[in-house]
């Protein structure tokens, strides 16, 4: 198997499992780890050389979010809605889609979502706001919309 | 009128109190009373997961629900307790500290700040 290539599925069920130890292990706190792994996550992304989100115009992060994350294979599309208080992103054709539906049948919260938490990273990272999930939910068929927070 | 940040520096003021942290489920630190130079994100993150790892070894053992957790260090003491279903304050105290004011206090406030998140 090549090395460049990692299974949707398989990836899907890899995370299920770990999303799911986790939130057995500490509950609905399990949202503060990847709270924590946001910033590492943008971190990792630099120093592999994928790609480097460093612009602080939302109009210009929106574009490259949305080119790193299609390149990944993570969405076919993702869009901002931004006001002075809150951001909307739309995810549309989300790789992670059966994982998130698995967790949720469960009870489960999709609190391991990291369209949300690379966001949530960026946004404090590069707008210099703090920001907070406020919601993910479905917005039809593998599409979400995640909202968060901002507060200046 | 009190609102968080009065609460949480009421409790600061308590001898050996250093910290007092209201963070959110989600590791947000919603305000904090802290030292300068306190990481009260990082703070905040460790407060939630132990919070909740604390929990979930009751749900496990079956013992009910937590009311309050003390973590006692070699230097300190951490006491945490929820706040409603999505927040929880968390205090650190020196080990000079009076245990069982400090542990009176927490529960105290826990009443006055969920009556404002």
């Amino acid at each position: 198997m090549s090395q460049d290539k990692v299974d949707r599925l398989g990836t899907n069920a890899l995370l299920y499992a770990f999303t799911k130890a986790l939130h057995r292990a500490v509950g609905g706190s399990a949202a503060a780890v990847m709270r924590q792994a946001g910033p590492d996550m943008l971190k990792e992304l630099t120093a592999l050389g994928i790609g480097e989100i460093d612009s602080n115009d939302i109009d210009v992060i929106q574009v490259k979010v949305a080119t790193l994350l299609k390149e990944l294979g993570f969405c076919e599309d993702i869009s901002f809605e931004a006001t002075d208080e809150s951001l909307d992103i739309h995810v549309k054709g989300c790789s992670f889609w059966e994982l998130t539906q698995h967790l949720k049948e469960e009870g489960i919260p999709p609190f391991a979502c990291p369209f949300a938490g690379i966001m949530v990273a960026i946004c404090e990272k590069n707008l210099g706001v703090r920001a907070r999930i406020k919601d993910i939910a479905p917005e039809g068929d593998r599409a979400s919309l995640i909202q968060l927070q901002l507060l200046k | 009128m009190s609102n968080t940040k009065s609460i949480l520096m009421a409790l600061t003021a308590i001898n050996g109190v250093s910290t007092a942290v209201c963070v959110g489920r989600d590791g947000f630190v919603i305000d904090a009373a802290a030292s300068a130079g306190a990481d009260v994100d990082a703070i905040g993150a460790m407060v939630s997961t132990g919070l909740g790892s604390a929990e979930s070894v009751g749900k496990e053992l079956g013992v009910g629900n937590l009311t309050q957790a003390m973590m006692e260090y070699s230097n300190g003491v951490i006491v945490m307790t929820s706040i409603g279903q999505d927040a929880i304050l968390a205090v650190v105290a020196e080990e000079s500290a009076s245990l069982g004011n400090v542990r009176m206090q927490v529960k105290k406030r826990k009443r006055d700040l969920e009556a404002i998140l």
